[in-house]
């Protein structure tokens, strides 16, 4: 006999052990005139349920601790007795097994929750936590003020993350320049003038799951090439790193997302009013430029916000279009670096677990918490306060 | 204003609406364009055929082949081939090498076999670990909890997580899992540990939404006949918000099926030719896989690339077909 053998006797006894317990309560039932509070049934899942739970419990118990078969046996056997005795004595159509069985699947539910909480919550504590560590070995101040990136100096001046705060603010606002245009002309015109919008909105929709990878392909197979060669053609030095392929890429990948959810915001519009203004006798471009476009401003201004969120964090395709090293440079043929990069370059080097570099990456999360949580709760605010509120 | 004024700024609008349409249409469609036909240039091989045997070109060879590019091949070797185009002995012919074989450090051997598979098994271990734990957290918050604070505070905390950049997620598994547990490093399930993590707050928010839309009547109903609490969410709005809760499910799945940037913070770049043994053996994935093929040397690996990008595309496109399936079928409901 061994551990499965033990689990499945114990899960067979618990059926017996319901079966038994329900023809109890049914028995006393038909004896007595009073009614029982709850179904039969109720009443046979408190021993189900708890041999369910000890029989897991001695289960992992014996998987973990080397125990010896025979005492094993000894030990289920004398608890499962013990239990069905109980069981068998004690459960009475006087009790409510209903708040009983709710009871346990509530604290099902809260076992299974609290794992998810803790797990996700410790993500965010562990990475304060090696964060501190990093500030005790760096000066917070130097990081935060600091405008030299060398990490493998591993000296107090080499960690400055302005460097990677002015190359990713530089990436958001070449990308935001072209998407935020591209996007609301095409998103209007989709929803407002096209004939078939639910086709190309789903098309969009499927564009938008595309993993990041596929696009940082794109950018240095197709893009990168692309842009060097017209470079060359007007016979500009171009890098073959360049800032404005890994821009062309982004905005790539955002756009189908940013065009989705700006029909999202269209379509909540209220027809009523673009039927007034039609009335009014203001023609469909007019009302679209002078009456819906700015109703929904701070609408489209949460998506933008939540559009930047999704820049800053975009890893590949910086990573494998704009190389490690931490340079900045103003023109968009040459290459600068962002937080992601510095983060993939910190971790993937060859560097103790203990050691600064390793521990920047931390610093630089702890950063990038901040920033999405901020603009988040800066996007939550604008909808809140200055969003339409026409919905009829 | 004037008549011919409205008309003309109209007019206006109407080309820069057409012309931004038009402009991401055609971006888009050039660079599928680019990808469809390199990426089905990948199923296809050039085999020279001599009297009783075939032999497969070598990639440089074939690539010079197919698309006449000049640029890999050495000299010597680009003669030959001339001469074996010449004797009218080399031919293109299907070959499912890049599904059929495992990685290899020859670019013409090289397939996704091992990685296919180590995505599939990674992506349902995550999903499997993140689906109970985040529907318990979602349901336990929404619908158990009577202090607000609490839940208003996790909730705004596992929300943010949802936003965080996925970078984060791999450094955190990478000192937890392999710094601390010290798991087998490119094993699946350090990956799948990762991707769970990721999983979780996203399932969650889904079935936070779910719940929330489902209208108080109901819930009362259910009261009203009799039910405790806990009945009525686990017997009436739990099936109610199942189909929005699939949905969310699915989106999880292809969030994190292409994800790469985490997997290769914990190190699933190893180059891995065999099938794994045992089952905490290394395993390649498949967003890593294109990842080391694009920083190969040979060039002809970004060739291969191409292959394994169609394949991740295809399996993206039926996974957001089925989940935009459902959601249009919940949001009749």
């Amino acid at each position: 006999m061994n551990i499965a053998d033990i689990a499945l006797v114990n899960i067979l006894f618990g059926f017996l052990l319901k079966f038994l317990v329900e023809k109890n309560i049914n028995n006393d039932a038909q004896v007595s005139s009073k009614i029982i509070l709850s179904p039969a049934r109720f009443y046979g899942y408190i021993p189900l349920y708890s041999i369910l739970a000890f029989t897991f419990v001695f289960c992992s118990t014996l998987y973990i601790c080397n125990i010896e078969i025979v005492t094993a046996i000894a030990l289920d056997t004398s608890v499962i007795t013990l239990i069905s005795f109980l069981c068998l004595r004690y459960i009475t159509r006087a009790l409510n097994a209903r708040l009983i069985h709710d009871f346990i699947v509530r604290s099902c539910f809260l076992l299974i929750a609290s794992f998810a909480v803790i797990a996700t919550l410790g993500i965010i504590a562990i990475v304060l936590i090696k964060s501190v560590q990093f500030f005790k070995l760096i000066p917070m101040h130097k990081f935060l003020m600091g405008y030299e990136w060398f990490p493998e100096d591993a000296t107090e001046d080499s960690f400055g993350i302005l460097k990677l705060f002015q190359g990713t603010m530089y990436m958001v606002l070449l990308t935001m320049l072209f998407a935020v245009p591209l996007s609301v002309l095409s998103s209007a015109r989709i929803y407002f003038f096209s004939r078939h919008p639910k086709i190309i909105k789903s098309i969009f929709d499927t564009m938008s799951s595309v993993p990041s990878i596929v696009y940082g392909f794109i950018a240095i197979v197709i893009i990168s090439p692309f842009v060097t060669d017209i470079a060359k053609f007007f016979e500009i030095d171009a890098e073959s790193e360049n800032t404005i392929s890994a821009v062309i890429a982004i905005t790539l990948m955002i756009l189908p997302f940013l065009i989705s959810m700006s029909i999202e915001v269209f379509k909540n519009f209220p027809k009523t009013f673009i039927d007034a203004s039609l009335g009014l006798g203001l023609s469909k471009q007019e009302t679209v430029r002078t009456i819906v476009v700015p109703a929904v401003m701070p609408n489209l201004l949460a998506i933008y916000i939540i559009a930047i969120t999704r820049i800053i964090g975009e890893t590949m395709i910086v990573t494998m279009s704009l190389g490690m090293n931490a340079a900045f440079s103003a023109n968009p043929l040459k290459s600068v670096t962002t937080f992601t990069v510095q983060i993939v370059a910190a971790v993937t080097g060859d560097n103790d677990f203990a050691s600064p570099v390793f521990l920047s990456a931390f610093a630089i999360s702890i950063v990038l918490i901040c920033f999405t949580s901020i603009l988040n709760y800066i996007s939550i605010l604008i909808v809140r306060k200055f969003g339409h509120k026409y919905a009829l | 204003m004037r008549y011919k004024d409205r008309i003309r700024k109209d007019k206006i609008q109407e080309i820069a609406m057409n012309a931004a349409l038009g402009f991401i249409l055609l971006a888009f469609a050039v660079i599928m364009i680019i990808v469809v036909h390199k990426g089905i240039g990948t199923f296809y091989h050039s085999f020279v055929i001599e009297e009783n045997r075939v032999v497969k070109l070598d990639s440089k060879a074939d690539i010079y082949y197919k698309y006449n590019n000049a640029a890999e091949i050495s000299l010597k070797d680009r003669e030959k081939i001339d001469e074996l185009i010449s004797q009218d002995k080399i031919e293109i012919r299907p070959d499912f090498s890049i599904i059929t074989n495992g990685d290899s450090t020859f670019a013409e051997n090289a397939g996704v076999k091992w990685s296919l598979l180590g995505s599939l098994i990674t992506v349902i271990t995550a999903i499997f670990i993140a689906m109970p734990l985040g529907i318990a957290a979602g349901v336990y918050i929404e619908e158990f909890v009577k202090n607000r604070f609490v839940a208003s505070s996790i909730d705004m905390a596992i929300n943010n997580l949802s936003s965080i950049p996925s970078v984060i997620y791999g450094v955190v598994a990478l000192y937890v899992l392999i710094g601390t547990f010290s798991l087998p490093r490119s094993s699946f399930i350090v990956a799948a540990f990762t991707l769970t993590l990721m999983a979780v707050p996203l399932i969650y928010v889904s079935t936070r939404q779910a719940l929330a839309s489902i209208p108080l009547s109901i819930k009362n109903a259910g009261l009203g006949l009799g039910l405790s609490h806990t009945q009525v969410v686990t017997k009436i709005l739990l099936p109610i918000a199942l189909p929005k809760i699939t949905t969310g499910v699915i989106m999880a799945i292809a969030r994190i099926f292409g994800e790469a940037a985490p997997l290769i913070l914990v190190g699933s770049v190893a180059f891995i030719a065999n099938a794994p043994s045992k089952i905490l053996d290394p395993i390649p994935l498949m967003p890593t896989q294109i990842y080391l093929w694009t920083q190969n040397i040979d060039t002809a690996f970004i060739e291969k690339s191409f292959g394994a990008i169609i394949i991740l595309l295809f399996i993206n496109l039926m996974v957001s077909i089925v989940s935009q399936r459902l959601t249009n079928k919940s949001e009749g409901l």
